[in-house]
């Protein structure tokens, strides 16, 4: 079997499926569209994902209804609109800056997904087992105080749990 | 840095080893990471760069590995050589011919780990392998990755994870893709049936250099697409599946060919190694296509005396930059055809193919 490609009707060699709330697409080019579409440089190493990106979610947000393209980051100065026209963002900080805009668009890149679940550096495990931490030292206060013995015992086993953790490298 | 002396060796992923190197060429996994507190490299200034450039050099040079990895600045090197990296997969196109300004690559001798440094984001860290070997791939970049992260500090946020210039790396940043050989669900046009099965789990597959139904030498790519939600061995684990149901249809479509044609069969190898042995010009497709053909042959132990590694060392000599070095002139396109040929012609008569 075989399937047409998109734009010319030849034979595709290519096919991206994405699964955009729960509706799978699937979409079929062939390689000298691609190449003029300039999803694929010359190059086999990997997809212009920026002529990608704007080719899976062009047809679905455009023209976007909400979009204050003025919205610009304090930091390295990029203006969302110049993200969607280039498909890079400027910095780290942009993530937090259009974190409501480039929500909607990492669910339709990532299958639904919003959230990271995966490597953690180092040095963030610290820091998000010294939070975890206050945050059991705080419960397990409030249990003291309500008398709710049961439920400290089971605290102080879940901070001696995370202690043990620590000493790993 | 003088690269000529790479040219006498084969870079991991064409070592024709490893684990189903029958049907997967190479395992390759990279890894996209910045710096926190500095613009990605597309808005960075030419003295950021150079600094981003100095700080990760520094820190990936001073790395305590078995097989230390060296640096080479692509404005420090000519067009050839840095399409001499690009044919060997140590630096992207984009690294090579696209972007400006201080950028890079630091590569062990074995070719097995190389990180680009000022590509798309400020670190692409990949580890080749040759044939199917995922979790030596993951174990060998997620090493590197912690001894580097020991050293300089990552963009990272609890909810987007690793933070990248492109949305669709942001997460794991992990790109797994693997390079197979498909020969026979080419020949017997199962292709589009194989990969239906891809489709079902986000993947992406792609010719390599090829136009039209099949790609050209029946070479293939498949990668994940998804890095955001899902953890580095969910996706390995995802891949995997998918991988070794192709690897079983094509082996399948193999002993079909082998029952049901094997005359013709024979034949198309024979003509094809003919055609290799016996032209005046040769282009690189062609090349491609021909070697595609032997390459089942050999796997098919129809050519006694021909070594996988042998005919990996011939596709990668035959690319332009290649061939190139090994003539040690620049060559124009036509004279580029003729010493292939010449080149092909000789190779085969000195690695004993009948
Ligand atoms: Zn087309
Ligand atoms: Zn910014």
């Amino acid at each position: 079997m075989s399937f047409p490609c998109k734009y010319c009707g030849s034979t595709a060699t290519i096919h991206l499926t994405d699964i955009i709330h729960k509706k799978k697409r699937e979409m079929h080019i062939c390689e000298a569209c691609a190449r003029e579409k300039n999803i694929i440089p010359d190059s086999p190493k990997e997809l212009n994902v920026q002529a990608l990106l704007e080719l899976v979610l062009g047809a679905a947000t455009t023209p976007a209804k909400t979009e204050p393209a003025d919205v610009n980051c304090p930091d390295c100065g990029i203006h969302y609109a110049h993200f969607r026209n280039q498909g890079r963002l400027g910095c780290p900080n942009d993530y937090v800056v259009f974190r409501e805009l480039l929500e909607p668009l990492l669910e339709r890149v990532h299958n639904d997904a919003t959230r990271h679940a995966g490597k953690v550096p180092r040095r963030h495990q610290r820091r998000l087992r010294m939070a975890r931490r206050a945050e059991l030292e705080a419960q397990l206060r409030s249990a003291i105080l309500a008398e709710r013995y049961e439920a400290a015992a089971k605290l102080r086993d879940d901070i001696r749990v995370l202690e043990a953790n620590n000493h790993e490298p | 840095m003088n690269l000529d002396r790479l040219l006498d060796h084969l870079g991991e992923w064409l070592r024709g080893t490893g684990p189903e190197s029958d049907v997967v060429v190479s395992t390759r996994i990279r890894l996209a990471r910045n710096l926190a507190g500095l613009p990605f490299t597309n808005r960075a200034s030419p003295h950021q760069k150079a600094e981003v450039e100095s700080r990760l050099r520094e820190a990936i040079e001073s790395l305590d590995l078995n097989h230390p990895l060296r640096y080479v600045g692509m404005t420090e090197i000519s067009t050839v050589d840095r399409q001499f990296l690009v044919e060997r997969q140590l630096v992207s196109r984009e690294l090579a011919t696209v972007l400006e300004g201080p950028r890079g690559v630091a590569f062990d001798e074995r070719e097995s780990v190389s990180i680009m440094i000022n590509e798309e984001d400020q670190l692409r860290m990949q580890s080749m392998r040759s044939g199917f070997d995922l979790d030596a791939a993951w174990n060998t970049i997620d090493q590197i990755d912690d001894l580097v992260e020991s050293k300089v500090e990552y963009a990272f946020s609890d909810e987007f994870g690793y933070l990248t210039a492109c949305p669709t790396n942001v997460g794991t940043g992990m790109r797994a893709s693997v390079m197979l050989h498909l020969p026979a669900l080419g020949l017997t046009k199962q292709i589009e049936k194989a990969f239906k099965a891809l489709q079902k789990i986000n993947l992406v597959v792609r010719g390599l250099y090829g136009e039209g139904s099949r790609a050209l030498g029946d070479f293939y790519q498949i990668s994940n697409q998804i890095t955001l939600g899902k953890s580095e061995a969910a996706a390995l684990n995802d891949i995997r599946a998918v991988i070794s149901e192709v690897i079983r249809y094509e082996r399948l479509a193999r002993s079909t060919l082998m029952r049901e044609a094997r005359q013709s069969f024979q034949d198309k190898v024979a003509r094809a190694l003919g055609t290799l042995q016996s032209s005046i010009m040769m282009t690189s497709e062609e090349t491609m296509e021909l070697l595609s053909a032997v390459r089942l042959g050999v796997h098919l132990k129809m050519l006694g005396d021909l070594s996988l590694t042998s005919l990996n060392e011939l596709f990668i000599q035959t690319q332009p930059a290649h061939l190139q070095k090994l003539m040690g002139v620049p060559l124009d396109g036509e004279e580029r055809n003729a010493a292939r040929a010449r080149h092909l012609k000789h190779k085969l008569r000195s690695i004993g193919a009948e």
